[in-house]
């Protein structure tokens, strides 16, 4: 089936659905609960329309009202909507038992990423280090040029592709010379290598897994750079992604 | 006011969820009681926000990989999952075994964090999922802990289901697993949900009462004995404990 994909300059497109999952996904970037005006700074959409969006969520059971604080926040709802898509996607599941596998053989943190817009989402992630709460959970997004992940995955496009997507994610603080020259390396090696040298940061390793000639996932594994090197991390982890990412290439 | 468009769409989402089918326009017309033209405005809204997706080759749909978004901005928050992680990543090395967090929200309790054991291949849940509390050893934890009304109200309104053959149907033997995890301070499961898997669980106490529960599963065969169950009803217990310390 040759189907246009689904455009938001469509006339089909409902808008305010759109808003209610951009209130939804405010909430999700937030730390603590919000109050109506800074969703609404951080939205760009008026009271009045946030009132009606914030009402139908809190009637669908997706966002909570902290009575004292009159904050909102998510619910444990929105876990639904994990298990919905964990649980529906067969490469989810087929990936899964890999991943454990890996986990237990690199005794390292392992993760799952699939390409969302101008991210990498994490699918799965398996930690075995302690300590970085945030680098364990699932649904978080990091932009491609931070992400080893988003490196292979833009290695495995075309130039005119990643000029796009640099080009696209402009307005972030990068530089654009020294994110093309690791891509480019990336693709020479088959892996992305990206350091953050943030005092709780990861060194992080990705491998594509390519489906139908298509990059589909990038599988990774994490250590705090303050425990390994990069060329320690290369040693003891690459051959073992690398034969996941094959198993998982299929 | 409501936004009649957003309920809408949230309805065609969350029957989806409902069915483990991938479905059709028609169908989710059919599942909700809206009209087709709604369902179609739906399901294309949600398809361009990466809410849906279609199946290779098909007009059914799929869930797309923005589900995986909002779930994270309420892991995130969650005081109660980031102190329990590094417990549950520890328990599971010594122990080799499966390590659960999982929290009460109605009658059914939901897994926030899982952390496999070595050789876990075999997925038993995804992180999110629900069961019912009544049929699982961290949902009769929570019970546990709960004020004695507020434990018989959950009881009342849960419906026991044959998950397994071996699922617990009748609500009298449910409250004495109850009573006894109230006495152990741990509670248990053994094949109700999964043939071949067994698990214990203690309740997690805070500042405001019970605030989930830590599980600790695996093969049954590691779980057949009373003294196997103490080693790891004891092992719940102490972490439940410590984590309870932290007065959340």
């Amino acid at each position: 089936m040759n189907k246009k994909k689904p455009n938001r300059n469509d006339p089909r497109f409902l808008n305010s659905v759109s808003r209610g999952m951009e209130v939804i996904e405010c909430l999700s970037g937030a730390i603590g609960a919000k109050s109506l005006t800074e969703i609404a700074q951080t939205t760009g959409l008026t009271i009045p329309t946030l009132q009606r969006l914030i009402t139908t969520l809190v009637e669908a059971g997706y966002v909570d009202k902290t009575p004292l604080s009159k904050r909102y926040s998510l619910t444990v709802r929105t876990l639904d909507l994990l298990y919905f898509f964990l649980s529906r996607n067969s490469f989810a599941k087929t990936a899964w038992p890999h991943m454990v596998r890996l986990r237990s053989n690199l005794q390292l943190d392992v993760s799952l990423s699939l390409p969302l817009e101008d991210t990498m989402i994490y699918l799965h992630r398996l930690p075995k280090y302690r300590g970085i709460f945030d680098s364990t959970l699932p649904g978080k997004r990091v932009p491609l040029h931070l992400a080893a992940s988003g490196h292979i995955y833009l290695a495995t496009q075309t130039e005119e592709q990643i000029k796009l997507a640099l080009d696209a994610m402009a307005p972030q603080n990068f530089d654009r010379d020294v994110i093309w020259e690791q891509i480019m390396r990336s693709r020479l090696n088959g892996y992305g290598l990206v350091e953050d040298k943030n005092p709780s940061g990861l060194i992080s390793i990705a491998c594509p897994i390519i489906r139908e000639g298509k990059f589909k996932a990038g599988i990774s594994a994490h250590v705090p750079w303050s425990v390994f090197s990069s060329t320690e991390l290369i040693d003891r982890s690459l051959q073992q992604l690398s034969i996941v990412s094959a198993a998982l290439s299929i | 006011m409501n936004s009649k468009a957003l309920l809408k769409s949230l309805k065609c989402l969350e029957a989806l969820q409902n069915t483990d089918n991938p479905q059709r326009v028609k169908d989710i017309a059919g599942m909700t009681g809206l009209t087709l033209s709604s369902v179609q405005r739906s399901t294309y809204t949600l398809e361009a926000l990466g809410y849906l997706s279609h199946d290779t080759d098909s007009s059914r749909f799929v869930p797309g990989p923005s589900c995986l978004r909002p779930a994270y901005g309420f892991l995130r928050n969650s005081a109660l999952l980031e102190v329990t992680t590094p417990y549950l990543v520890d328990l599971s090395d010594r122990l080799d075994a499966r390590c659960d967090l999982t929290v009460l929200h109605g009658t059914d309790i939901f897994y926030l964090a899982r952390i496999p054991g070595q050789d876990e291949l075999l997925n038993v849940s995804y992180l999110g999922r629900r069961w019912p509390a009544i049929h699982t050893a961290s949902g009769r934890a929570i019970l546990s802990a709960l004020p004695p009304d507020q434990c018989e109200q959950i009881l009342e309104k849960s419906k026991p289901r044959s998950i397994t053959p071996k699922s617990t149907l009748d609500k009298e033997s449910i409250r004495s697993e109850i009573l006894e995890a109230q006495q152990l301070g741990y509670a248990k499961m053994l094949e109700e949900v999964l043939l071949g898997v067994a698990s214990v669980a203690a309740p997690i106490i805070g500042k405001r009462g019970v605030l989930g529960a830590l599980t600790i599963g695996g093969e049954i065969e590691r779980f057949a004995t009373a003294s196997d169950r103490l080693k790891f009803g004891e092992m719940s217990k102490r972490t439940a404990q410590a984590i309870s310390d932290f007065g959340l």
